[in-house]
């Protein structure tokens, strides 16, 4: 509990220190962080609209998804790094399914998913595959991958899948049958993003299926004491391949929905990082997947409620990186106690 | 001839900073610490050293704050992972996440307040020395003197060290400021070139040197002409972009990411195998 103490005494003085070199008052920056993250205004004492809760939950919907694809691959034991480069090959297989496989529609999202999800795992795969069989550490592959999918999409969208007679780096946008775009009436309601949802319901499966199935069961028990697993009869390396396979996959159907529900088209910073930011949001959601949706939340709402403040008030909103990685130090030191050491 | 003389300096140039914060790993990861914070501790540093050269004018002071802020970096993660007993990885992206803020925020409110980022730094050639020759000091040090022995024992096994009068945390604490101090000089020697420090600019280099680290089977020469293989084909990337070999285009991305594929061909156990410290990330 000392130790906890000291550490919260640590980053609260980190974040006044950051306050006082850029010379904003403290409370000008918790009222607007609080109103860019409420829409409601405390000069006016009125609710001014939905579009910071919308917002909010714009910037979450990619975070869920990608925050149970680390999620997966920590339960076997596994961190992977590399959602950041799964996701972006999800979101190039959707873009080459959506511009020129030629179906439109449903059969078409369906499709663009689909490949998503196979690109996203294709990419784990290789790092899978060297861990299990060859024991290279899952860190350092993924983060190769990353820098390798990186070069890859920088060349595809400079290259093959360059919008023709376009200067700019970046697809053509997909056509409108198939964009899956945010449900509800911006003026009047909050807007969902169908990712949201799909990984909300995605988040509530994994609940179920790892408490409450025998492979989930086994799935977890690989990851938390292997060796035991072992002599129950459990192949742990199958699990961890399939596990990291799995997270792959996810990884991947985040880049294509949020290349159909947000980008419409891959450009050059198609994702800001959320391969990263997921693995705070993932370390964050604790035993459940169920966690993630909370995690996110907090995440995507740091977030905003950073970009909103430097807009009033100049605070620079790389803060928001700083709070996320204390949250991470803090949550660990609090829980993740040597718990993933193997 | 020009070309050639132009392609060892870029060599140079792009796979010094790699060399050094190698070197620094392999300290963190021999003595037991799994450290990906090397991205945090050089971005750190080239920070520190490009903001406070051009503030006070002086390069010793700048070189100075950058040892500091990158040491500072590492002992923040020595002691999540020694004090604390978090894990390694865990801490190490909590590290490199608040460099990140830390770092892109201050150089935001510098230019905000219009403040001088030019410096002059130190001549190239000092740091190339120093990744050419630290990698020699560091081999030596490791397998000839008791200090170099005592971090090989405590990264092969921690209890077992202790058992016999070597404190394990004591010989890590020196490893990982080691550490620092390489790392800080690979991140003063990132931010040389520009001769101003931008936000995120050491973008991702910190892995590449885990991967020359690895490559190099956690041995300091093998580990710097890794880091140098990867500053060449950095160098060549930019040089051979959009000619053509063989009849056929390659596109500069593709020399890009040979060194990361070569990397992973190098992991999967092809390129020889190698063994990390058996007690890496286990204490």
């Amino acid at each position: 509990m000392i130790r906890v103490a000291l550490l919260l005494s640590f980053c609260i003085g980190t974040l006044a220190l950051l306050l006082a070199v850029a010379g904003t008052s403290g409370f000008d920056v918790v009222r607007s962080f609080f109103e860019g993250i409420s829409g409601y205004s405390l000069e006016r004492s009125e609710f001014v609209g939905y579009g910071p809760i919308s917002e909010i939950l714009r910037r979450m919907a990619p975070l869920v998804i990608t925050g149970l694809a680390v999620f997966i691959a920590l339960q076997v034991g596994l961190f992977n790094i590399g959602a950041e480069g799964q996701l972006k090959v999800g979101g190039l297989a959707a873009v080459f399914v959506a511009l020129f496989v030629g179906v439109d529609g449903v059969v078409g999202v369906a499709l663009a998913v689909l490949a998503a999800i196979v690109a996203g795992m294709i990419w784990a795969i290789p790092a899978g595959a060297i861990k299990v069989w060859r024991g290279g550490h899952e860190v350092i592959t993924t983060i190769m991958l990353n820098n390798v999918a990186a070069h890859f999409a920088s060349y595809l969208i400079a290259g093959p899948l360059k919008k023709p007679g376009s200067s700019e780096a970046a697809s053509d946008f997909v056509s409108h049958s198939m964009r899956l775009s945010a449900i509800g009436d911006p003026g009047r309601t909050v807007t969902l993003q169908p990712a949201l949802i799909v990984g909300v319901l995605l988040c509530i499966v994994a609940a179920w299926w790892l408490v409450r199935t025998p492979s989930g069961f086994e799935l977890r028990a690989s990851g938390a004491n292997p060796i035991a697993s072992l002599f129950a009869g459990i192949s742990v390396r199958r699990f961890a391949f399939w596990g990291l396979a799995a997270s792959g996959g996810i990884a991947g159907l985040a880049g294509g929905m949020h290349l159909l529900g947000q980008e419409g088209r891959f450009a050059e910073g198609f994702s800001p990082g959320f391969g990263f930011d997921s693995l705070g949001v993932a370390l964050l959601a604790g035993r459940s997947p169920l966690g993630i949706i909370p995690a996110a939340l907090l995440f995507a709402a740091i977030d905003q409620g950073s970009l909103r403040t430097q807009v009033a008030t100049g605070l620079p909103k790389e803060i928001s990186a700083v709070i996320q990685g204390l949250i991470i130090l803090i949550v660990a030191v609090m829980r993740y106690r040597r718990s993933f050491a193997r | 001839m020009n070309e050639l003389l132009d392609l060892v300096s870029a060599t140079a140039r792009l796979g010094g900073p790699l060399a050094l914060a190698a070197m620094g790993g392999l300290l963190s990861e021999r003595s037991g610490v799994v450290n990906i914070a090397l991205e945090g501790a050089m971005l750190a540093s080239a920070c520190a050293c490009g903001m406070v050269s051009a503030a006070t004018g002086s390069t010793a002071l700048g070189l100075f704050a950058g040892l500091v802020a990158a040491v500072i970096v590492c002992l923040l993660h020595a002691l999540a992972v020694l004090g604390f007993r978090i894990d390694h990885i865990v801490s190490g992206i909590a590290a490199n996440a608040v460099a990140f803020g830390v770092t892109g925020f201050a150089i935001k409110v510098a230019v905000q307040r219009g403040a001088e980022l030019k410096f002059t730094p130190l001549p190239q050639i000092v740091y190339i020395a120093c990744a050419l020759i630290l990698p020699v000091v560091i081999a030596f040090m490791i397998q000839r003197t008791v200090f170099g022995l005592r971090i090989n024992a405590v990264g092969n096994s921690g209890s077992k060290s202790a058992e016999m009068g070597v404190n394990p945390i004591r010989v890590r604490l020196v490893a990982l400021f080691g550490c620092g101090l390489l790392t800080g000089l690979a991140g003063a020697m990132l931010v040389s070139q520009p001769e101003h420090f931008t936000a995120n600019m050491t973008a991702g280099k910190g892995f590449i040197a885990l991967a020359a680290l690895i490559l190099g089977g956690w041995r300091p020469i093998p580990a710097m002409i890794a880091a140098f293989a990867f500053g060449l084909f950095d160098a060549l990337q930019i040089r051979l972009q959009g000619t053509p070999m063989l009849g056929v285009e390659v596109p500069s991305q593709f020399w890009a990411s040979l060194p990361y594929v070569i990397t992973l061909i190098a992991l999967a156990g092809f390129l020889g195998k190698s063994k990390p410290p058996a007690a890496l990330g286990r204490e």
